[in-house]
């Protein structure tokens, strides 16, 4: 596949990523890493509290396997500085050397609040609550609907396409919260919750 | 259904999925499962995924334990797995291989890395089909020919067992038996000058198809409409109700019915040579024997013959007033004479055992 131009043009610098690299990682979706990123902070708020809570209880291996999360979640957001330091971390954890593992979590916790004070300055996407204002082509909506519950489980890449193709027929409408319910449950790849979420979207429009 | 190869994504992590998500969705179809045992479950699922990107470290069953049970299970063992994994350490890869895997890639994935490692995945798995296919189609040849050659042991074992067969009603019953070993069912007539003999699976032999046997002798040497077979070789008339469909099979059978009768139509004739040597044969005996007992009616009468010649001789002895010198020399003229006429005759009865011999070389030629 050939590597897509990306332009950063309206697209904020976050402390500790490399932005250039993260958007070319995600193909320019800006959308996309937004959402990558709210994730990340829900997922790794604590996550160097619960780190020293393990190594403080000698639970080194734990310890090491949360590291290893982090470097790996990282890595990919192309937070440089915290995939670096989460590494050294878990070798430390790793090699049972728990006074060097205690020692790098200053470290550690300042590179992780570094990357989470960028992403909360990205604010919430959450949608505008809104009355229903324009006339919906119901029968098309339930037809992409139906389309999109058969792509969950055969192509993703397909699944992400219907879903666009509904939001442009239900953002600013009162449907549109629902919407959202769905491609939260799609971001987190939960197979079940995203068909019962469509199911609910449909009983609603029909 | 999508006609793109199928990759399934599997990690605990949601935020990973969705880096390597965005660069294959575009070339492939993409499938995730969030957990190894999720992960066993979609890989057990038609269609299947043609490649795992499978993460090691996640809560409950890791991905080394997952790969394992997938390569385990046949119907999935054949799908590729590669590692994506923060582990960057040989001890980590040695266990990804021990583990079945077939690639390692170390987190944060660069994209064109990611992608070369899925393509080649890809083409190896379409070499291994390819092979695959190939084996198939060779285990396909294979079996048609060991099938074949069976098909071919029918016509062998009947022409072995032909020859031992004395009369044409065993000859009609073995085409038929040989027949059936193919699964079929025929009925057959064998047609001499002294007339004709019918067998059939289907015994007795319903009158239509005794008619239809006599009837189709003229429709030509092969024969067939649907599930119908005729065959005319000679003498040799076969009907075959039950032919396969499979067109394969079908040929192959046609090939080896049409040896099967050849081979019917030839003992027919050697049979019927035989059968009409032996009468030679017989009716040769029989005349031998009237002649040899015509031969010894006729010795015993010219014996008397004889005997009375010599006894009346004697007898006009006693008027022709001859001198003993006389009568002996006249005796012994005439006794000569009988001599010698017995002499041929035996000399005859030598050509009548010389006839025997030559008729008894015949007998055992016509048996042979």
């Amino acid at each position: 596949m050939k590597k897509k131009e990306i332009n950063l043009d309206g697209i904020p610098a976050l402390p500790g990523i490399d932005m250039l690299d993260a958007m070319q990682r995600l193909n320019g979706d800006w959308e996309l890493y937004k959402t990558v990123f709210r994730s990340f902070h829900q997922r790794h708020a604590s996550t160097a509290t619960t780190i020293e809570a393990h190594i403080r209880q000698c639970e080194l291996e734990s310890a090491a396997r949360l590291a290893h999360n982090l470097k790996g979640t990282s890595g990919n957001l192309a937070a440089t500085g915290l995939f670096c330091q989460a590494g050294k971390l878990e070798s430390a954890c790793l090699e049972g050397d728990s006074d060097h593992a205690l020692s790098m979590l200053e470290g550690l916790q300042r590179h992780l609040d570094g990357v989470m004070s960028g992403i909360e300055l990205l604010g919430d996407d959450a949608p505008a609550s809104s009355t229903e204002t324009k006339a919906l082509d119901r029968n098309a909506l339930s037809q992409l609907l139906d389309q999109l519950q058969g792509c969950i489980e055969t192509d993703l890449g397909d699944a992400q396409v219907c879903l666009k193709k509904i939001w442009l027929e239900l953002q600013e409408t009162s449907y549109a919260a629902k919407f959202k319910n769905i491609e939260a449950s799609m971001n987190r790849f939960d197979t079940e919750e995203t068909i019962v979420n469509i199911s609910l979207l449909k009983a609603d429009l029909l | 259904m999508s006609d793109k190869y199928r990759i399934l994504i599997v990690d605990d992590s949601t935020d990973d999925i969705h880096f390597v998500l965005e660069n294959l969705k575009q070339d492939y179809a993409v499938l995730v499962a969030t957990s190894g045992e999720k992960a066993l479950e979609m890989a057990d699922k038609e269609p299947r995924p043609d490649v795992i990107l499978m993460d090691v470290e996640m809560p409950g069953m890791n991905g080394y334990e997952t790969c394992r049970l997938i390569k385990n299970t046949p119907e999935t063992s054949d799908i590729d797995v590669i590692f994506v994994s923060a582990h960057d350490s040989t001890d980590e890869k040695l266990a990804g291989y021990d583990a079945g895997g077939s690639d390692y890639l170390i987190k944060p994935v660069q994209t064109s890395e990611l992608l070369q490692k899925v393509k080649l995945a890809i083409k190896d798995k379409q070499a291994r089909s390819a092979v695959e296919a190939d084996k198939a189609m060779a285990m396909e040849t294979a079996m048609t020919a060991i099938s074949s050659a069976g098909e071919q042991g029918v016509v062998v074992n009947f022409m072995k067992n032909s020859f031992s067969v004395t009369s044409i009603e065993e000859l009609a019953k073995l085409v038929v038996e040989a027949t059936s070993n193919y699964g079929l069912e025929s009925s057959v007539q064998l047609r001499t000058a002294a007339g004709s003999v019918n067998a059939s699976s289907n015994e007795p032999i319903p009158p239509l198809e005794l008619e239809l046997l006599s009837k189709l002798k003229d429709v030509g040497r092969l024969k067939e409409s649907g599930a119908r077979f005729i065959g005319n070789f000679g003498g040799v008339t076969q009907l075959i109700k039950n032919m396969p469909e499979d067109e394969g099979k079908r040929g192959r059978l046609r090939d080896h019915l049409a040896l099967l009768l050849e081979g019917a139509e030839a003992r027919l004739h050697a049979l019927e040579l035989q059968q009409q040597l032996a009468q030679v044969v017989a009716d040769s005996n029989q005349t031998l024997q009237d002649i040899e007992a015509m031969q010894k009616q006729q010795k015993q009468t010219s014996m008397q013959i004889m005997d009375d010649v010599m006894e009346q001789l004697e007898e006009s002895f006693m008027s022709y007033g001859l001198t003993e010198d006389q009568e002996s020399l006249l005796i012994k003229v005439v006794k000569d004479g009988v001599d010698k006429s017995l002499t041929n005759f035996e000399q005859g009865m030598v050509i009548d055992e010389k006839m025997r011999d030559i008729i008894h070389s015949l007998e055992q030629f016509s048996q042979a």
